[in-house]
């Protein structure tokens, strides 16, 4: 079985997944998908990680916003 | 795994400013010592002070709860957890049930104050007359009417000190906000700790120091489990000045901390506004301190026809 990076963004206007297969850096992969990180925490099998950190196949990515709007 | 520069275990944050990595514990030590640092250094509290602390359901407030919590066990300081239901459907009832467990989670005092109770309109429905009237948007109204029954609320709790949670996120985009609107009385007034005179109760910012991303990270270490919806009513400019300073932040680190140091240089340096003369008076509805014969809530509420029900707020 291909494993794959499962990607989790919460967000106010409800929550999306998608999957993608590789190894890279969580800076990265909020790059590519247009997120600022100083706008979001994000997890990595349900723990804290630096942006520094690398994802690989496997691995579940949650991506938390930090709001504070009002 | 990315390491903690400190020692050795898993980092959660990597603080590009410094290049140095920390573990969940080491992150949590740093927050608690830049906020002792901030209260420190712009002398925010004194021994016995009693604090009102706003709260509003958000990582920013509850953390600054908790953080003057743990801060109150060596100070000897009087902690109340203080709330404003403005009245917004679907976004404060679901904050104000998180602000409540916290303070009880902590043994805190928990205050709540609804405009309904005292204007007699929510800040839904209050929205509605304004635009009917062309008057404010919600923001103003909110901001106006909100931070006056801060004030209120923590003279009658008889606090010595009001704690807000605006963070560096918060305060830069203040100062970028009034450079934008090119409104240097409002430049002057970003205090860290502002001058309690005449039926003001000095507000203080001992997050000032610690980015919005931080406040979350920690909030989330500690296990709270903040409030994180957009209010309805949210957006304008400082949505736009989030977006540019985020942008600024993330290719040039440090940049948030520069503005904001900055500022710090040029306040002092700024004139006094001349309004600063005018001798203060009680508000002719409310009681409330102005420097015209009505305070600017009373003056809104007049402009939108509404007559506020309640003078005092605690029995």
């Amino acid at each position: 079985m291909v494993k794959s990076v499962k990607v989790k963004q919460l967000g106010k206007e409800g929550h999306s997944s998608f999957e993608f297969e590789g190894e890279t850096r969580i800076t990265d992969l909020l790059d590519s998908i247009d997120k600022n990180s100083e706008e979001v925490v994000v997890k990595r099998n349900e723990k804290i990680v630096s942006k520094e950190e690398k994802v690989k196949n496997g691995d579940s990515i949650v991506i938390v916003p930090i709001i504070s709007g009002g | 795994m990315e390491e903690c520069s400190f020692c050795g275990r898993r980092a959660v944050y990597f603080e590009e400013r410094s290049g140095v990595h920390r573990c969940d514990r080491c992150f949590i030590e740093n927050v608690e010592k830049r906020f002792r640092e901030t209260v420190k250094k712009w002398d925010m509290l004194e021994p016995d002070d009693k604090v009102a602390v706003g709260v509003s359901g958000g990582t920013d407030s509850l953390s600054t709860l908790r953080l003057l919590h743990d801060y109150s066990k060596y100070k000897d300081i009087d902690i109340v957890s203080l709330t404003i239901d403005e009245g917004i459907e679907g976004y404060r009832d679901e904050s104000l049930k998180t602000v409540e467990n916290h303070a009880k989670d902590l043994g805190v005092r928990q205050v709540t104050i609804r405009f309904e109770d005292v204007f007699g309109r929510s800040l839904d429905e209050l929205s509605e007359i304004s635009e009917e009237k062309n008057g404010p948007d919600p923001c103003t109204l909110c901001g106006i009417l909100r931070r006056e029954l801060l004030n209120q609320a923590s003279r009658e709790l008889n606090a010595d000190k009001l704690a807000i949670g605006h963070n560096l996120d918060d305060v830069v985009q203040t100062i970028m906000l009034n450079y934008v609107r090119g409104d240097l009385n409002r430049l002057k007034r970003l205090e860290p700790k502002t001058e309690g005179k005449k039926g003001f109760v000095p507000r203080i910012k001992p997050l000032r120091r610690i980015k919005e991303k931080e406040i979350g990270i920690y909030a989330m270490l500690e296990g709270f489990e903040p409030h994180i919806d957009d209010c309805p009513h949210v957006g304008g400019m400082r949505s736009e000045v989030r977006e540019f300073v985020n942008m600024m932040e993330s290719n040039h680190p440090t940049t948030k901390h520069k503005i904001l140091r900055m500022n710090d240089k040029l306040r002092n340096q700024l004139p006094e506004k001349p309004e600063s003369d005018f001798e203060l008076q009680k508000c002719k509805i409310c009681g409330e301190p102005t420097s015209e014969d009505l305070c600017r809530s009373c003056e809104l509420l007049q402009q939108l026809g509404i007559e506020r029900k309640e003078q005092t707020l605690i029995s």
